[in-house]
This record gives structure tokens, sequence and C-alpha cells, in this order.
């Protein structure tokens, strides 16, 4: 069932040309040079330190990589970091 | 997110929290919807963040839930800032003493100043607002109003027909109006009226003496027109008369105008052309296009443009084309006889005092001659004849 919900959405959003974030609630990134990244649609905090931010997602996590961070805010559905960002990378759930 | 301001206004504390797995605490406040901001790691085991401090109450159950210990930091914004003032006594005191003190102090009488008296008023008016309290160092409020004052004032100084008093800020204006006693004009030596000219009585009145003559009577220079002699007869007494008598004179003015053969007068048609002189050269930039007029008139004119006092090179003028009209010769006589009234009153007029006034004016003969034109005219003027003429004793 949640599969063919899925297969419906991803179906939608390539037919229907709407936004992949809204349609699939897929975390929506935006980086401002490598000091500011703001994350939309995530699910919590997993870890946090001076170079690691690890969020939580509906599939997976996303992990923020760099020196000196600070989480500006921090709200339900989205967070603002500042700091240096070297990396950021996706990890599948189980790997 | 919030604005900075907002967290000032309403204040907000920096916590560490401490524990095992500081970040379940975070995402524990997220879903009660608490905001949170500038989250740091320190060490191992701890986190650094701002809370607002309408929030803190809710911070210790979830502390407890997330296995985590909480210790505020630092308190920022408006009420910790306030709290810090209130604690500073000596802070509020002296706010205070200052503002009594400027109360107080701007509620002294620090000046009184007294317009329009002599030096002797000005120190009797002194002493008496001295008296009544009225002085340096003095309370406003303890004083009556500046209308009281004055009325005291003005019962004390007799001297003052009218003592103004006003309060600007800290200091008394006292303007004095003194009384003038009116001097006693001199005992004038008794005499008469007489003529002075030949003339006939227009207006009769009399201050003092007797008159002797009637309005509408013909006098002669000399005449008596007033007498210095009152009473009875064989008990007269002496005394100088006094009064106006104007008389009606007649006078005959002979004057040459010039008459030139043609006169032109400006019909009011005009024409404007403005120019730009550059040097000496003019250009015409508006008002191209006149109209032709069959006698016409120039008149130039030239503004002069200067810069600390050195004249440009340029400046603006422009020319009138005035629209003449030829007028009859006939006409022109005419004209040259308005002429000749206006300046026989002028002259005429001279010659007497400033009262007199011209009641008639006649043209008795006009003669063109050589291009000139001979006017006589008439004049009637009234003028004060009265003249005095003092009594000789034993007359």
């Amino acid at each position: 069932m949640k599969r063919l919900k899925k297969t419906i959405r991803q179906w939608m959003t390539e037919q229907m040309d709407l936004p992949a974030d809204v349609m699939m609630d897929l975390p929506r990134v935006t980086l401002i040079g490598n000091f500011h990244i703001y994350i939309e649609n995530h699910k919590g905090l997993i870890r946090f330190t001076q170079e690691e931010l690890r969020l939580r997602l509906t599939e997976g996590e996303l992990l923020v990589v760099g020196r000196d961070f600070v989480i500006k805010n921090i709200l339900p559905e989205e967070i603002l970091l500042e700091g240096v960002i070297v990396d950021i990378r996706f990890i599948k759930e189980g790997s | 997110m919030k604005n900075q301001w907002v967290h000032k206004m309403t204040g907000y504390v920096r916590i560490k929290i401490v524990g095992p797995y500081p970040e379940l605490f975070i995402n524990r406040c997220i879903d009660q919807k608490i905001s949170v901001w500038n989250i740091k790691r320190i060490g191992k085991e701890a986190l650094v963040c701002s809370v607002l401090l309408d929030e803190v109450k809710q911070l210790r159950k979830l502390a407890r839930v997330s296995d985590c210990k909480v210790r505020f930091l630092e308190r920022k914004g408006f009420p910790f800032f306030l709290q810090k003032i209130l604690n500073r006594n000596g802070l509020i005191i002296g706010a205070a003493a200052f503002l009594c003190l400027l109360f107080l102090l701007s509620n002294m009488v620090w000046g009184v100043e007294i317009e329009g008296a002599t030096p002797e008023m000005e120190h009797e008016l002194r002493q008496a607002v001295t008296e009544m309290g009225i002085k340096k160092g003095a309370f406003q409020f303890r004083l009556p109003a500046p209308e009281v004052i004055q009325s005291e004032i003005t019962d004390q100084i007799v001297d003052a027909t009218w003592i103004g008093v006003t309060r600007k800020g800290t200091t008394y204006h006292f303007q004095v109006v003194e009384k003038e006693i009116a001097e006693k004009e001199p005992a004038e030596a008794p005499g008469h009226l007489v003529a002075k000219r030949k003339a006939i009585i227009t207006d009769l009145f009399v201050e003092e003496g007797n008159p002797v003559v009637e309005r509408n009577q013909v006098v002669e220079k000399g005449d008596l027109l007033v007498s210095g002699l009152i009473g009875k007869e064989g008990d007269e007494r002496q005394v100088s008369a006094k009064g106006t008598v104007k008389g009606e004179m007649w006078f005959e003015a002979e004057m040459d105008i010039p008459l030139s053969k043609t006169l032109y007068v400006a019909t009011g048609d005009s024409h404007r052309r403005h120019y730009f002189h550059v040097g000496n050269i003019k250009i015409p930039f508006w008002g191209w296009f006149s109209p032709e007029f069959a006698n016409a008139k120039e008149e130039e004119y030239e503004s002069s443009w200067e810069i600390f006092g050195v004249q440009l090179p340029f400046h603006y003028g422009y020319r009138d084309l005035l629209e003449a009209k030829k007028i009859e010769e006939e006409a022109a006589v005419e004209e040259a006889i308005n002429i000749a009234k206006e300046t026989g009153k002028e002259k005429l007029q001279q010659q007497f005092s400033e009262e007199a006034e011209i009641t008639g004016e006649k043209v008795l003969h006009h003669e063109i001659k050589g291009g000139k034109v001979k006017v006589i005219i008439h004049f009637k003027i009234v003028d004060e004849i009265a003249e005095k003429q003092p009594i000789i004793q034993g007359d």
C-alpha cells in the first residue's frame, strides 16, 4: 500500500510538473555560499556537534560536515545552520 | 524566525544542557513549539542555546524527560536590564534628585526687570517689590499671580500711571508708564490778531479775545480781526487773543508753457521683444514678430547681472515698442493749459501754509505765441490770515 502511494505520487510529479518536495515530502536544501545552509522538511536532530550535523529525513538521513557549526534557528520543519560547510551527504536507511 | 528585537524586549536566557544525548532535548523543545536558537556544541555532552524567558518554566520538565541537566549561563534583554538598573539605588536617587532640583530651580525668581522708569522710581518700585517678596531666590508658587501683583503695586506707586507685570520663565518684568505732568504754556503777552493779507473771511474761530469781524467781510492788510481787550467798555482787561481766522484770497498767475507742434500720446498698445545680450551683441529670443505701428516709440531696458561685484558679459534686456497717436493742435493746447494749472497750483501752494486749500481756479486768458502758450489763471485760495500784534501799552 505504502509503495503504491509512493508510485502514484512519483507519477504525478513527473506528469503534472509539480515540485518534488511538496509532492513527495522530500527535504529542500538551500545553500548560501558555504556558510549558511537552510534545510526544510527535516524530521528532527540526530546528532549535532561543532563539525557535524545529522538530520533525520522521511527516508534516510542528511549529513552536513564542516567547522564551527551553530544552529541559528530551529523550527519543527526547518533548520538554519551557520558555519563553514565542507560536505553534504545523503545516507540511505540501513547502510 | 522571530526578530532579534522581539527577543531583546521580552528577555531571554542562555542555557547549558548537559546530558548523554542533548540532541533529544532540542527535538523535544521543537515538538513543544519552544523556540530555541543559537545552538552550539561545547564539549562532548553539552550544548549551549538561547531560550525565551517566558518559556523557561517548561524546560525543567523536558529536561527531566530527556535525562539532561539545565544550567543558566546568561540573562539578556530588557527585563534583566531594568532589574539591573533598579538594583542601583544611587542612580535612581540621583535621577529623582535631579528632577526635584530642576523643578525647584525653575520655579524660583531669578530676576526682576524694570522698564521705563526713572532711576528714583525704579528704586522705589524695587523696594516695594522686595517687600512683597519678589526677589532673587523666592519661590514662585509662594507669590501671588502677576495680575494681583500688578494691582497692588499700582496702588502703592502713586507716581506711575500704570505698571504692567509679566512673568517670563524665571524673570518678572515690570513695565512702568509714568505720569506726565503737562507743562503749562508760558503766559503770552497780551495782543490782537490782525490780518496779514487782503481777504474775505470764510471761517472764524476765536479761543480768546473779542472778535470784531464777521464772516464774508472783506478785510485789508493790517485790519484788526480779534481784539485782545475784553470786558465792558472802560473796564477792559488785556488778554492774548487766540484763534484761527481763515480768509479767501485771489491770485493771478501767468505762465508760459512751451508747445510742441506734434504731440504724441501712447495708445496703450505695445509689443515687447526680449533680448539676450552677449557683449555688445543683442540676440532676440522671444517676440520676433512685432505688429506694424504707424507711429511708435521705442523704450529699451537692460538688466545687469553681477557675481561678487563683477559684471557678467551676458545679460537680459527687452525693447518695448509703444504705439503712439498724434494729437491735434487744439488738444495740445488744452494739454498745455492743464499743465499750466497744475504747475500754477504747486507754485502757489509753496507760498502758503500747509493748511492752505485751493478752492477754485479759472483760466482767464490764453494766447499762443512763438511755440508757447501764455496762460493767465485766477486762483482762489483759503488760508489762515490772522497774525499776532502786541498791544502797545498806553494805547
